[in-house]
């Protein structure tokens, strides 16, 4: 029997599966080494050449494009396993191993290796398939997001991303050349709580009024003591403000969840919809898709997508966070700005504005939920309560056409169905 | 420039040591109105725009941050981050007298401590200064962390 099996029931799960360490090591082949995971967006990689170091499940990658193609392949050197490109990005004709001077092509093939004569007849002759870098099975784009699946047989991609695939479009849609484009650096905001703990949390909608009042509830008052009623506030208050919007807020928001444990919450309203209009922004899209159209993108405002394991995006500020697990209590998260390719400055300003304000490691808001992922940590330490509850709104919600099932706000739906994902993908493949 | 460089390393000391006591608001009132509080999340990082930052603050955000500092309902922050700090190795490298500006660089040290743990940190830090009467007003503080560019926990107090 798996070591996983009992933990997971409709409407609770066992407190193992934020702190069991062999359960997160399964997890690790199970469900990061088993499906579509995010790797990193095209337009970090937009010439031949150009390259980035990536990672899924603490294995380190590398992203290339070569002859317009864009190859996923292990970053590790055929020879004595050594990375072979340190951390980092850059644009490279071939790259070469620091150990023995391996040379490989940009498509991962070995170009030479020093005296090749010593491996005659062997598997690391220079034309055995076992000398070259490995190519990682299963690559496939969406919007320009590049997934990733290390095991040889991947569930078929655009089934497993329904549902959310529409964030995506939203996302990508909201350019006036309906295309992004990675800028602006990334956060890299290291967290003291297993990968679950945080994913739960950005479709939670119980928490903000609670957590946030130090950061979006002074951040009211503050703006309360030097703008009017009426008066234009500026982006940081219109970013930090909604954070603590009452509870009728967050539960009308809604909250929908699909098979693979994707999920998203807002449709039509989200903490993102009050923004100020910025006039040159709307003229180009309005010349970009015409008027219907453009008021047609603009009505889809979604506060959080999950696309379950790790990839998490805010289309309506165009930024992501990746999950990548580094231990059962540890996860970095990345977070990602794009630039919206058509589009003034304001709006990436406005993005990056928002990065610094909620995903930076010294940000407002940030803090307060890592200390409530850390005290959920150390609570499940407690071994006379067991389980986590999961009920809230059970049974209430309603299947979807598009197969989904949507529910309101504050409903726990989005949590039953990520464990009913998470016990299938750890029973699949036990 | 010898008189000023004293002048100066006096008035980051000052600096300083009024965030190792916590008083917030004193230090903040060492900014001009326009003054930036600045940590960069990268090295040699010239754009606080179109490039994410750590911190990227004008006095509106200071004022909140400074709020929170005080508000029990900010739970990261219960049982008290305390930290202390060393300035040194301070050169003046641009003094524009017609604007009464000083650029100056100094490197800085510090400790935070909470709960257990405690975290230090190295930074590469300029301020830009602009003189007033006997002192100086801070028009921007930079603040560029050694690591500024690692995977790192929680920031909870200015450095």
């Amino acid at each position: 029997m798996s070591i996983t099996a009992g933990l997971v029931e409709d409407d609770r799960v066992h407190r193992s599966v934020y702190t069991d360490p062999a359960i997160f090591e399964l997890e690790m082949q199970n469900i990061f080494g088993a499906t579509w995971i995010y790797v990193g967006h095209e337009s970090q990689v937009p010439n031949d050449g150009d390259f980035i170091t990536a990672s899924i499940a603490r294995q380190p990658l590398l992203m290339v494009r070569d002859k317009g193609e864009v190859h996923l392949l292990y970053n590790r050197c055929p020879h004595k396993g050594a990375q072979v490109v340190p951390e980092g990005q850059g644009n490279a004709r071939m790259f070469r191993c620091a150990y023995h001077g391996w040379i490989f092509q940009r498509d991962g093939a070995v170009r030479t290796i020093p005296l090749d004569d010593g491996y005659e007849g062997t598997c690391m002759s220079k034309n055995s398939p076992d000398a070259s870098m490995t190519r990682v099975a299963n690559v496939a784009s969406y919007r320009g997001f590049v997934f990733a699946c290390l095991a040889d047989e991947a569930p078929p991609f655009r089934e497993w991303l329904r549902g959310v695939d529409s964030s995506i479009d939203n996302m990508a849609d909201r350019s006036p050349e309906g295309e992004l484009e990675v800028t602006g650096g990334v956060l890299r905001y290291m967290h003291r709580c297993n990968w679950k703990i945080f994913l739960e949390n950005l479709n939670d909608l119980m928490h903000p009024m609670v957590t946030h009042m130090s950061s979006s509830g002074t951040a009211r008052s503050v703006a309360n003591r030097h703008f009017g009623k009426g008066e234009k506030l500026p982006p940081a208050i219109e970013i930090l403000g909604p954070f603590t919007s009452n509870y009728e807020f967050f539960e009308d928001m809604g909250i929908h969840a699909f098979p693979g444990g994707h999920s998203y919450s807002g449709g039509t309203v989200s903490i993102h919809s009050r923004y100020s209009e910025i006039d040159a922004y709307n003229e180009a899209m309005n010349a970009a898709y015409g008027e219907a159209r453009a008021r047609e993108i603009f009505s889809m405002n979604r506060h959080n997508t999950i696309v379950y394991p790790s990839l998490t995006l805010k289309g309506p500020i165009q930024t992501i966070r990746v999950i990548k697990p580094i231990a059962v209590d540890r996860t970095l998260v990345e977070s990602w700005t794009f630039r919206m390719k058509g589009a003034p400055d304001e709006l990436l300003e406005r993005s990056i504005l928002y990065c610094n304000l909620i995903n930076s490691s010294a940000n407002l808001v940030g803090p307060d939920d890592h200390e409530a992922y850390q005290r959920i940590q150390a609570g499940l330490m407690t071994d006379k309560v067991e389980w986590v509850n999961m009920q809230r709104h059970m049974g209430k919600e309603q299947p979807n056409e598009d197969g989904g099932w949507s529910a309101m706000g504050t409903s726990d739906l989005v949590f039953r169905n990520q464990y009913r994902t998470w016990a299938a993908y750890m029973e699949k493949a036990a | 420039m010898n008189a000023d460089l004293q002048k100066v390393e006096d008035f980051l000391v000052h600096e300083a040591r009024l965030l190792d006591a916590r008083d917030w608001a004193a230090w903040d009132a060492l900014f001009t109105p326009d003054g930036i509080y600045w940590m960069p999340a990268a090295p040699g990082q010239t754009d606080p725009l179109q490039h994410v930052s750590l911190i990227y603050e004008n006095a509106l955000l200071r004022e909140i941050r400074i709020r929170r500092f005080a508000d029990s309902s900010a739970f990261s922050l219960q049982g008290g981050p305390r930290g202390w700090r060393i300035v040194a190795n301070a050169r003046i490298d641009a003094h524009d007298a017609e604007a009464s500006t000083i650029t100056v660089s100094s490197r800085l040290m510090a400790a935070e401590y909470q709960r257990d743990r405690t975290t230090r940190f190295e930074a590469f830090v300029t301020h830009r200064l602009v003189t007033e009467g006997d002192s100086f007003r801070i028009a921007m503080k930079r603040v560029e962390l050694l690591d500024c560019d690692a995977a790192r926990g929680d920031i909870n107090l200015y450095l």
